[in-house]
């Protein structure tokens, strides 16, 4: 997928897809607002996580983006702010 | 004003320091361990005061006006980027002090540079993802122009394990695999299993003691449900399930404290697991690039083992890895990419070369200190050789002598490839227990390497292939593999050098004249250093060697020395 077409939306919807999966929660209560260290993204769910988002999404992403942002709402804009540099 | 660009590798274990001229060509790559005579030299900086000061005393000498950047091999220090460092391979204060010593070396490497050099080095030290250092030290040795190129460590900056596509003079990384999935964290936490010390990076002990034993189908099975390979990256399989497996190796298969050779079944199960693991990343990586070449990095490709196995097992037809694809080699990659980085900046074309094959390139004897010792000599008898002592010890070898050979500069890399080696007669069955009781004083099963002109591998070697630095483990043909008993393995195999006229000519002489008297073109070559030391690295630490073992001569350039 190329990172120009990717909405907001797109990476919200994708992050919390793999939040449902990785910590096994179900999907419908998880929210762009969702504090994902609360529903069990831990360290290393965290950094598996930025590897499916920059595979998914064909960006190159730091590290520390699933430490610094809170929640999925809040590493959407940080990514897309980033692709845009 | 010319502008030379240091590249030091920060890891906090294997520092290194290299120097590529203002063209972009490496002329200088050097680990730490060797100037400093400690093994890994763990926590030491990169740039070494009096190590470093006549390497640059020479570039100033041609060059009046260099100026000098600085590079590191990481990007920035891990203990600042994942807060909570956690291994089910690795105990968690080994961690800790691990990326402690990371941390102190990416914040401090190059201090003594900038006292050193002054005005002379910029103040800003760059910084490089670790697996793009591996993968240009890589491809600047690599003969292909085109290749997958393959990093596999125990952690780079988001995981252990990144793709590249290198394809005319573009490195391009295509993934990156995140997480603790580590082939070479499994690899280490077997190697302390097996009773062997990753921390002493004694990982090819269990390599070698595989060819002992046999893999037991249940560990193996066991084993291969510790990580998933997914399209080329690599994951921990469930947690749970990694306990549990764990738990059972740890308490009933741990061979800590007991003697080597009962761990030999094990380490069979390790290998074997290791090249599973890696077989199917490889075969990803094929589907995924269709590349016939394979250009390989990271510590992981120091298994030459696997690596002999790697064009009969996958659709790959060739392979090169360079001579230091472990954290060591990083210091060129950082170097290089310094180089590109400075270029780019000012508006010019920066393709980083390939096809520099050549590993020596470390220090080497001075002419003064070989004067001393030949001066000085008293307990032992000292001459210069009127020519390149080829002949010489060629005769000397085929007299069954063992002989440390210290020759221009040293290789860059673990292995000894010809400049600070100790060679001997292959053909006699006792050689290999002379040397380990006289010289070097290590564990009896472990193999010696045999050299072999280029030519003659064919007709000595199954599945022949270039292996210039010792990276590729091959299967001797019989019935010559009699004829070299002492550089034969336990399961029928070498780790064999080998030899051309453009990478190692007075090698390559010296073995052909060998083959002349003697019939064989082959001679065995081991490090030249003793059990627990790093390979020589002053004309008085090959003295010093000399002296101390039983070493029956030791050529230093031309000076040859024997004893009385």
């Amino acid at each position: 997928m190329s990172s120009q077409q990717n909405s907001y939306q797109d990476i919200v919807n994708f992050i919390l897809d793999n939040v449902a999966k990785l910590c096994k929660q179900p999907r419908d209560i998880l929210s762009e607002d969702t504090l994902l260290a609360t529903v069990g993204v831990d360290s290393l769910n965290a950094v598996l996580l930025c590897g499916k988002i920059e595979d998914e999404f064909e960006l190159e992403i730091e590290p520390i983006v699933m430490f610094q942002y809170k929640t999925a709402k809040d590493v959407a804009n940080a990514l897309i702010n980033m692709n845009q540099k | 004003m010319s502008k030379y660009f240091i590249g030091l590798s920060t890891t906090g274990h294997d520092p290194a320091i290299a120097i590529v001229n203002p063209k972009g060509q490496v002329i200088f790559a050097e680990s730490t361990e060797r100037f400093l005579q400690d093994k890994r030299a763990w926590g030491a900086m990169p740039d070494q005061v009096n190590h470093i000061r006549p390497v640059l005393k020479g570039i100033l000498a041609e060059d009046p006006h260099a100026t000098f950047q600085m590079a590191t091999s990481w990007l920035a220090a891990k203990a600042d980027t994942i807060n909570d460092p956690h291994d089910v391979f690795i105990a968690k204060d080994v961690i800790n002090w691990m990326a402690s010593l990371q941390k102190q070396q990416q914040e401090y490497a190059g201090k003594n540079l900038q006292f050193v050099l002054g005005t002379r080095v910029c103040e800003s030290i760059w910084q490089f993802d670790h697996h793009l250092c591996h993968a240009v030290n890589a491809v600047y040795s690599a003969p292909f122009e085109n290749a997958a190129c393959v990093i596999l460590d125990g952690e780079g900056e988001v995981g252990a394990a990144s793709l590249y596509s290198w394809n005319d003079g573009q490195l391009r990384r295509k993934w990156r695999s995140w997480g603790p999935g580590s082939l070479g964290a499994f690899y280490s936490w077997l190697t302390d299993l097996s009773g062997f010390s990753s921390v002493n990076g004694e990982e090819w002990k269990v390599m070698g003691l595989a060819a002992y034993g046999a893999p037991v189908e249940e560990w193996v099975n066991r084993l291969l449900c510790l990580l998933e390979i997914t399209d080329g990256r690599i994951h921990w399989a469930n947690r749970e399930v990694m306990a549990n497996i764990i738990n059972f190796f740890e308490s009933e298969v741990s061979f800590k404290g007991k003697p080597y050779m009962a761990a030999a079944n094990l380490a069979a199960s390790a290998q074997t697991a290791y090249s599973r693991y890696t077989l199917k990343i490889l075969q990803d990586v094929h589907t995924q690039t269709g590349h016939d070449n394979l250009i390989l990095g990271g510590g992981c490709a120091l298994n030459s083992s696997f690596n002999g196995t790697i064009t009969n097992s996958t659709p790959f037809k060739c392979v090169h890895v360079p001579s230091a694809p472990a954290d060591d080699g990083n210091a060129i990659g950082a170097a290089l990419l310094a180089w590109q980085k400075s270029m780019s900046e000012a508006g010019q074309k920066a393709i980083i070369s390939h096809n520099q094959g050549l590993p020596y390139l470390g220090s080497a004897p001075e002419k003064c200190d070989t004067d001393k010792i030949y001066n000085h000599a008293g307990a032992y008898h000292a001459r210069y050789l009127k020519d390149d002592g080829a002949e010489e010890l060629a005769q000397l070898l085929a007299q069954g002598k063992i002989v440390g050979v210290m020759r221009g500069a040293a290789e860059f890399g673990p292995r000894a490839l010809g400049h600070r080696s100790i060679l001997a007669d292959p053909r006699s069955p006792n050689i290999k227990d002379k040397i380990n009781a006289l010289v070097k004083g290590r564990e009896a099963y472990r193999p010696f390497a045999p050299v072999i002109p280029i030519e003659r591998v064919t007709d000595w070697f199954v599945n022949p292939q270039p292996s210039p630095y010792m990276s590729f483990t091959l299967k001797w043909k019989y019935p010559q593999s009699e004829q070299v008993p002492a550089v034969v393995h336990e399961d029928g195999t070498g780790r064999l050098q080998t030899l051309t006229a453009e990478t190692a000519p007075w090698l390559k002489r010296v073995t052909e004249l060998f083959g002349e008297i003697t019939g064989v073109p082959v001679l065995l070559n081991t490090s030249f250093n003793i059990m627990g030391k790093p390979i020589v690295h002053s004309v008085n630490d090959a003295v010093s060697v000399f002296m101390s073992s039983g070493l029956d001569a030791v050529l230093i350039d031309t000076l040859l020395l024997t004893k009385k």
